[in-house]
């Protein structure tokens, strides 16, 4: 935490990687790329007693951890182990095969979309078909399509300038809309827009001009009301139970708005310092709060730790995307703090939208917290994400030693 | 550069924080309890059990208005069809195998659901076998009863669902088809449509339509109960081991209704003791409907927001009533026990109305926590008894006596009456007191508020309008008796003074102020008794010469303080409809002059009452002056009492005029009838004595609508209200005093002796009949 506060606050990496202490191997081992690790593991257990929590109604009988759970942990330590994985290879190598995965990545995409494919390997379920069953584990291609799409844009922006025109902003914008097209087609609107902030984050980190994406982002803001009419009818709905809900009404409590306003029944319920173990699980059982051990886990959370253990999560995550915001500031490489950026982007952006979702900020869309929510796709591509922000912290920086993305002269 | 976009990056993260806390904070911190609250409400399960309202009894405890408890049992359609077992199979292995699920495919995952479907499907048929024994019936009926409603159901499912076809079809036919005719999707699509279930599909259906109240709790009791689906105690590995509710989709729905058992009532009336012309020596039975329909009120189904709302009022006024009914339920706070759903009952008029929320009953409840398995019952309680005063087969007797078929409330030919046709139906209202307690025996108003008859276009009289206490009358000459008492009392009068009747009050105005001798015989009651008339015989012959003099004598404040002092101006608070407090204004207002002072004494004027003042009066006379309030209820409260400050002398100058006005064979105007020449007399119940007073009062013209069709044909009503006020109490020696007040008025029937006079001697046949007298 302490490296990550002192890289952020002293603004420039070039002294503070003189510190750091280097091995033999050439690997700088003092890097805030740690602090990721521990709150991935901090909030993989929590994850773990949540999903335990919301599944048990009462917790002395039967097995002693409920299946989902333990499926959890297994996956976590699962995630553990592809993050050491993605350790090895020094990110520049890594960088070789972006494209490849990025290709992979997006013709899995498509196979889930294609008629052609078998109900054994893909059928849709509440009607998206967004995943293959590959046996031992279900696998979503969403979710290692978000690292491919990191190391992609990565990949694109390491070297270039030309998005510091406005024009030079469409390429990486149609690199973006190829997977957001994709899995909206499922459909799942709510994976494909989490991409949009996470573009906007690496092409800000990448020194766009802040004008150009201002203005971008006013055009989509003002575009996207004349989407609405594009939108499925149960997508309307949601949007439109969110704004009553807003106004203090409470007219779909037994359809569309039943999950957000369960949830916030139980968020509140929970206070400010929550409840005791077998309260919780009658609580979270007997309100019948639906998805409750993967989109709604924020709820299950809250009503046994209250708002405190709400902001620990909160306050978990953030931690993490600062840590890998200081890897990113103590890295000079180009594809490393892009990487770096991308990762933090998409935990960040994920959380933030999950946790609005389940205190009624936002409509529902299916969007799991991540290292938290129960899914297995979800909890390896985090834990990958955290391997590859180990893997940048941990390399030294290679010469030349010139800072990338270092605008300021022509900046404005 | 770099490091400050990464600070942008950091600042919008926690720019993001700010909505997510505020919100955090609203829900948990702000409406934390709130919300606590309703999330623990779920945490139990609470039914509500069915109560009855209280029972309406006359003074004999005779039950005039009661619940009578029926409940219809049903079940839900789905469970009727057996549909009800394949969907929870359903739900059940998809709960079961949720691990698997996902990765199972459709043939294998309705394997598993068939096999699981038995189990439900016995549990159901457990269902209906305990239904059987329950209802006392054989499988075998109930069986069919199931097949009818399937059939039924069905059979209109089909018809519906080829309307439905018929009309998509045509829409089709005449709508530009974008889409090809093989177009599967679409076609599919649209059968979906057509092939939507129907209400009747959703919904319960009756299985034993109206069963008593023990059936009716005991299956109540059971659509509670939630049990193993084998059976059999639970073993964790046994796919029985599932909890389902033992009677599911059972409703026991609540279809209790109100009776009225004294509504109709046949009563024998002696036909011997009629007037001449009617006369028989038998008997003959009347049956009279809507026995005290005006009293009691009715019942009406549907709640308006008004009932919630007066449900709130009286709770907030009634500590005791609230005490009874919030009960507090963990969560949620404190729940009217009493509180009304939709399609309750409620009082609508009447005494019902009124004592609704002392009639009306409160739920029990059966609440349930399902964390602990803990149950707690709140027993329900039926609403409370309402005691009356009336004694119901006395109201009924006094029907008959006024009803249209016995002749007495129909216009003879020895009435005079100027206006009606003769055999025109009077319309009219008796008042019964009894003088201790000032309790109410009686209350009638003619013709009866039915429950189909709705003011009837055509009729003379409404019969919506409670004539006994809602129709204002001027009091005509059965004033003078209170004018004597309080003008002796007051000192303006002396209790041997006499006033000299000169036919008309003002020596040269001949066609003012009259007496009503002079009018009709021209001479006056100076010269009929040899004497002018003293405080008695003034009100034995009814002078109003002498009336006329005394309201001078009073002057505007003394009368208007006078009828006052008998309760004009103040209402019974019988807690009935419309009930008329009486009134001493002029119409339209304006100051009463010394002229409406004298019209006032003889009961004419701007003064109006009701039958039930007239009574009160009357028995206040008979009471020395102490007026006691009337009561329709029963209730350990000590009565209303008021002094008037009536003098003994006036007192005893009143009962004296009183009691020659109804005995006196020559002079007194209420002693007998003139049929034909023949005299008989008025009073033929041997064995008691009566006090009474005859008015004839002059009746406001009335037009009325004879079809409801406008202003034409109309009836003009006119001609004079028909007054007989009495006391009676047994005769015997010595010091015999007035038990019972009777008040009688027939409406634009004319004279008051010749009208109203039969009905009063039968009322006293009737209170002979049940014992009164």
């Amino acid at each position: 935490m302490r490296a990550v506060v002192a890289s952020l606050a002293r603004g420039s990496a070039r002294f503070a990687q003189a510190e750091g202490s280097t091995s033999p191997l050439g690997l700088c081992w003092a890097t805030p790329a740690w602090a990721c690790v521990l709150s991935a593991l901090a909030l993989s257990l929590i994850g773990t007693y949540a999903i335990d929590l919301a599944q048990r109604p009462v917790a002395e009988a039967g097995e002693p951890i409920d299946p989902l759970a333990l499926k959890h942990l297994v996956l976590a330590a699962a995630g553990v182990v592809a993050g050491a994985i993605v350790v090895v290879p020094h990110y520049r190598l890594i960088a070789v095969v972006a494209w490849p995965a990025m290709l992979v990545s997006i013709a899995l995409l498509v196979v889930l979309l294609m008629p052609a494919v078998p109900s054994w390997l893909v059928s849709p379920r509440n009607g998206t078909r967004g995943w293959i069953d590959l046996g031992v584990f279900d696998l979503q291609p969403a979710e290692p399509a978000k690292v491919a799409y990191v190391l992609a844009m990565a990949h694109h922006l390491r070297y270039r300038r030309h998005y510091r025109r406005l024009a030079g902003l469409i390429p990486p914008v149609l690199i973006t809309a190829v997977p957001v097209g994709l899995i909206t087609l499922q459909p799942d609107l709510g994976s494909a827009l989490v991409f949009l902030p996470v573009l906007l984050a690496v092409l800000i980190a990448a020194g766009a001009r802040v004008r150009h994406l201002v203005l971008a982002a006013v055009v989509a803001t003002s575009a996207a009301p004349a989407a609405y009419p594009l939108l499925k009818p149960y997508q309307r709905q949601r949007i439109v139970a969110l704004v009553e809900h807003l106004q203090g009404r409470a007219d779909h409590a037994d359809d569309v708005g039943f999950q957000p306003l369960t949830a916030q029944r139980l968020i509140g319920a929970g206070g400010l310092r929550g409840t005791t173990d077998a309260h919780a699980r009658a609580l979270v059982h007997f309100n019948r709060l639906p998805e409750r051990h993967n989109d709604m886990i924020v709820a299950v959370v809250a009503v046994r730790g209250g708002v405190i253990a709400v902001a620990g999560i909160v306050a978990l995550t953030l931690l993490w995307a600062g840590a890998a915001l200081g890897t990113a500031a103590r890295c000079f490489d180009p594809f490393g703090r892009l990487v770096c950026v991308g990762c933090a982007a998409f935990v960040v952006v994920q959380m933030f939208v999950n946790v609005g979702m389940c205190v009624g900020l936002l409509p529902i869309i299916g969007v799991p917290l991540p290292f938290v929510s129960a899914g297995g796709s979800s909890l390896l591509t985090a834990w990958v994400m955290t391997g590859l922000v180990m893997n940048v912290g941990l390399r030294r920086p290679i010469p030349p030693l010139r800072p990338s993305f270092e605008f300021d002269a022509e900046d404005g | 550069m770099f490091q400050r976009r990464l600070g942008m990056l950091a600042m919008a993260a926690a720019v993001a924080c700010v909505p997510v806390a505020a919100q955090l904070t609203r829900l948990a911190v702000v409406e934390g309890v709130q919300r606590r609250a309703e999330a623990e409400a779920r945490l139990q399960r609470r039914s509500w059990h069915p109560t009855h309202r209280g029972r309406i009894l006359d003074r004999f405890g005779r039950v005039l208005a009661l619940d009578r408890p029926a409940f219809d049992v049903a079940l839900d359609y789905s469970v009727l069809t057996g549909d009800w077992a394949e969907q929870r199979a359903g739900e059940y292995v998809r709960e079961r195998y949720r691990a698997v699920w996902s990765r199972l495919d459709d043939r294998q995952r309705s394997a598993l659901q068939r096999q699981a479907a038995p189990l439900f499907h016995a549990h159901l048929d457990r269902l209906m076998e305990l239904l059987a024994a329950q209802a006392g019936l054989p499988r075998a009926e109930l069986e069919r009863r199931r097949a009818d409603i399937i059939d039924r159901v069905e059979a209109m499912y089909a018809h519906v669902v080829e309307a439905r076809r018929q009309r998509e079809l045509q829409r089709l036919a005449g709508e530009r088809r974008w889409w090809r005719r093989d177009d599967a999707d679409q076609l599919a699509q649209l059968e979906r449509r057509i092939r939507q279930p129907i209400a009747e599909q959703r919904a319960p259906h009756t299985l034993l339509p109206r069963v008593d109240d023990r059936l009716g709790f005991e299956l109540l009791r059971l659509a509670d109960e939630r049990v193993h689906l084998s059976g059999r105690p639970p073993r964790p590995d046994d796919p029985a081991f599932e909890l389902v509710e033992l009677a599911p989709g059972l409703h026991v729905v609540d279809v209790s209704d109100r009776a009225y058992p004294f509504d109709t009532v046949t009563v024998d009336v002696d036909l011997r003791t009629l007037p001449g012309p009617l006369r028989r020596e038998a008997s003959q039975s009347v049956t009279v409907e809507g026995v005290a329909s005006h009293v009691l009120g009715r019942m009406r189904r549907g709640v308006h927001r008004e009932d919630m709302e007066a449900r709130q009022r009286a709770l907030e006024a009634d500590p005791e009533l609230a005490r009874r009914s919030y009960i507090e339920l963990d969560g949620g706070g404190p729940v009217d026990r009493g509180r009304y759903e939709l399609t309750d009952a409620v009082g609508a008029r009447g005494l019902e109305a009124h004592y609704e929320h002392w009639l009306r009953g409160l739920r029990g409840v059966r609440i349930e926590q399902l964390e602990s398995g803990q149950t707690r019952s709140v027993e329900p309680e039926p609403g409370r008894d309402l005691r009356l005063t009336l004694d119901i087969m006395l109201q009924a007797r006094i029907r008959a006596a006024m009803s249209p078929q016995l002749g007495l409330a129909r216009v003879q030919p020895w009435h005079d009456n100027p206006s009606l046709p003769v055999g025109t139906a009077l319309a009219g209202a008796a008042v019964v007191l009894d003088i201790d307690a000032g309790d109410i025996l009686a209350l009638v108003s003619t013709p009866p508020r039915l429950d189909q008859a709705e003011a009837a276009p055509g009729a003379l009289a409404d019969p919506l309008v409670h004539r006994a206490i809602a129709t204002p009358y001027p009091p005509g000459s059965i004033a003078k008796a209170l004018v004597l008492a309080s003008a002796i009392s007051r000192g303006v009068l002396d209790p041997a003074g006499r006033i000299a009747c000169t036919g008309h009050l003002l020596p040269d105005r001949p066609d003012l102020f009259r007496c009503w001798i002079f009018t009709r015989f021209g001479t006056t009651h100076s010269d009929v008794l040899g004497h002018d008339p003293d405080p008695r015989e003034s009100l034995m012959v009814s002078c109003n010469i002498f009336y006329y003099t005394l309201g001078r004598r009073l002057g505007v404040e003394g009368i208007v303080d006078t009828y006052r002092r008998f309760g004009v101006g103040e209402s019974a608070g019988l807690g009935l409809d419309q009930e008329y407090p009486g009134g001493v204004e002029r119409f339209g207002g304006g100051r009463l002059q010394l002229q409406d002072a004298m019209m006032m004494a003889m009961g004419q004027g701007p003064v109006t009452w009701t039958p039930l003042h007239a009574a009160d009066a009357y028995a206040t006379l008979a009471r020395g002056g102490v007026r006691v309030q009337p009561r329709l209820v029963l209730t350990d409260q000590p009565p209303v009492v008021h002094e008037t400050g009536l003098s003994e002398a006036g007192l005893e100058a009143a009962l004296a005029g009183l009691f020659l006005a109804v005995n006196d064979p020559r002079f007194g105007t209420g002693e007998h009838l003139t049929i034909d020449g023949r005299r008989e007399p008025i009073f033929n119940v041997p064995g008691v004595r009566v006090w009474g007073k005859t008015g004839t009062a002059q009746a406001p013209q009335r037009e009325v609508d004879l079809d409801g069709s406008g202003p034409a044909p109309a009836r003009l009503m006119q001609g004079d209200h028909s007054w007989f006020v009495v006391l009676a109490g047994p005769a015997g020696h010595g010091a015999s005093r007035p038990m019972y007040a009777i008040a009688v008025v027939m409406e634009y029937a004319g004279s008051g002796a010749r009208v109203s006079g039969p009905i009063v001697n039968q009322i006293i046949h009737a209170l002979r009949a049940e014992g009164y007298l």
